[in-house]
């Protein structure tokens, strides 16, 4: 499985992630925390009219939650703030293209409680 | 040595490879007499303890007291008297900060190093909340042993509490507790020991140590979960409030007023963890007839081992000392500690990844995590090339 998890997708998007820096003057910025491992995120957002225009994320984290940020990122651009409120546990595995077990599910959604927690009162 | 054999639950595979328990600072595995010890004790002879007169009720006393001595002598205390069961270390540490807080007042100093596990510096922040008294810390060395150079600056007439851990659960770092112990007690401070990580692993005498109050838990020292220790001299435990109000821990009792039951009863109110008693002592036992003597000599041959041959690896990083206690903190290169931790997995070692309940520290050390290898009595030298081979895999992915 292991093997699996870390297929070549997923070091990609760790190594060379996409996204990755922060947006100046960014509608909304919101950073979450894995207290467990220490994996910190910020999302940041230029938002108009419901539509993510720009979107980047910074941080530190494992593989897998770095790839998830990037993953993650790649895929909201351009869509409503509804779409990403209602993407699921099972949205982001299969954006990931990996089985993640629950051990490593608070790192698969860190970045995408970040980005749901940061555009709740937005709606 | 090699003991696999006594632990039922080391003879299985994990994701189709042997496994190999790494994770001995976070819990140990129990051998079959703890698990026996404890069966026995429920099939034979429960009863609640102190109460009654029945037969049951007079064997199962006589075991857990007799479960008090067995610690007492295990780590050279006096008697019964001077232990207390607990949960674990960390209520034993929460007990102490509830209970010594009518000795701090504001100005007063606390005195903790920067290696304290959480469960023994959050109990000592609140304290210090509550009376107004300040934190102090014992700094490391660039090699992460503790400056005891500035002992007697960071240590003064206003320090009222000393307290450090033996082993530290990340470096391993073996702190000088005497010579710690010494200076607090000449200036007149109670000195507190966190042991959870050298009694499962050292010979401990409470009075070469010098410490006043010493903290540990079952469940690191091959005994059950849900039981821990706090042993304190003598004149500490007697001129010491008691922190849990009940029964058992009473002598008199009136709608008014209660006087408190003699040592130790008069720390532990209400129905005690009392089949973990029994399994604690089993544990005990099984150490003491393997010699602690013994048991630390194997461990430092296989920690050596390992420090040696991860200190040689391209892109690895070993955290804290070369002398220290049984375990091996380090970072790879480009590498989360959670997905090192992944790796070493799949090949059946069990690691921890994470700050090890030592944030700050990690802050400290400027890393947001690392992956920790650590040994008990069944840990054999023979199990450190799996490790080794996850950890090149890990560089090989990552770096
Ligand atoms: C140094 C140290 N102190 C305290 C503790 C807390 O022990 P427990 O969780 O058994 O209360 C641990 C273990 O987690 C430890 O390593």
């Amino acid at each position: 499985m292991t093997d699996e998890l870390y297929k070549e997708v997923i070091l990609d998007h760790y190594k060379h992630p996409h996204n990755k820096g922060k947006l100046e003057n960014a509608t909304v910025k919101q950073t979450e925390q894995n207290p467990i491992c220490g994996d910190v995120v910020t999302i940041y957002l230029n938002i108009a009219d419901n539509v993510i225009t720009d979107i980047s994320f910074n941080g530190c984290g494992c593989a897998i939650s770095t790839a998830a940020a990037s993953l993650l990122t790649d895929h909201l651009k351009g869509k409503t703030i509804e779409e990403a409120q209602n993407l699921s546990r099972d949205d982001m595995v299969s954006l990931l293209t990996v089985s993640i077990s629950p051990a490593r599910t608070k790192c698969a959604m860190l970045a995408l409680v970040a980005v749901k927690n940061g555009t709740a009162g937005l709606r | 040595m090699n003991r696999r054999s006594d632990f039922p639950i080391l003879n299985q595979k994990v994701h189709g490879k042997p496994l190999v328990y790494f994770d001995n600072a976070a819990t140990t595995q129990k051998p079959r007499l703890v698990l026996d010890a404890m069966n026995q004790y429920y099939e034979h002879t429960n009863a609640n303890v102190h109460r009654g007169v029945h037969a049951l009720a007079e064997a199962a006393t006589e075991a857990y007291e007799q479960a008090h001595r067995t610690v007492a002598k295990f780590i050279s205390a006096p008697g019964m008297e001077s232990i207390i069961f607990t949960r674990g270390t960390t209520e034993s540490l929460n007990l102490l900060s509830y209970s010594l807080r009518d000795r701090l007042k504001k100005g007063d100093e606390i005195v903790l190093t920067r290696l304290e596990h959480h469960s023994n510096l959050i109990p000592w922040q609140q304290a210090a909340k509550a009376t107004g008294a300040t934190l102090k810390f014992l700094e490391l060395t660039p090699t992460g042993e503790l400056d005891i150079s500035a002992l007697d600056k960071v240590i003064t007439d206003k320090t009222k509490i000393v307290t450090t851990t033996h082993v530290s659960n990340v470096l391993g770092t073996v702190v000088p507790v005497k010579q710690i112990a010494d200076r607090a007690h000449q200036i007149g401070a109670t000195m507190i020991v966190d042991a959870a990580q050298s009694v499962p692993h050292l010979p401990i005498s409470v009075k070469k140590l010098g410490a006043d109050f010493l903290a540990f838990s079952g469940h690191k020292m091959y005994g059950p979960t849900g039981i821990g220790v706090l042993f304190g001299t003598k004149d500490a435990l007697t001129a010491l409030l008691p922190f849990l109000f009940g029964g058992e821990m009473v002598h008199e009792v009136s709608y008014e007023t209660s006087t408190w039951n003699r040592l130790p009863w008069k720390f532990e109110a209400g129905t005690p963890p009392i089949a973990e008693g029994v399994g604690l002592a089993a544990a005990i036992e099984y150490l003491a007839k393997l010699g602690m003597d013994k048991i630390a000599q194997h461990e430092h041959k296989i920690t050596k081992a390992c420090y040696d041959s991860l200190k040689t690896m391209d892109k690895i990083t070993v955290l804290g000392p070369e002398e220290r206690g049984s375990l091996v903190s380090f970072t790879v290169d480009g590498a989360h500690a959670h997905d090192v931790a992944a790796l070493c997995d799949q090949v059946g070692v069990a690691v921890r990844a994470g700050h090890h309940c030592a944030m700050p520290l990690h802050l400290h050390l400027g890393i947001p995590a690392s992956t920790r290898a650590s040994f008990g009595v069944y840990s054999q030298e023979t199990e450190l090339p799996v490790l080794y081979d996850a950890l090149e895999k890990a560089v090989r992915l990552f770096s």
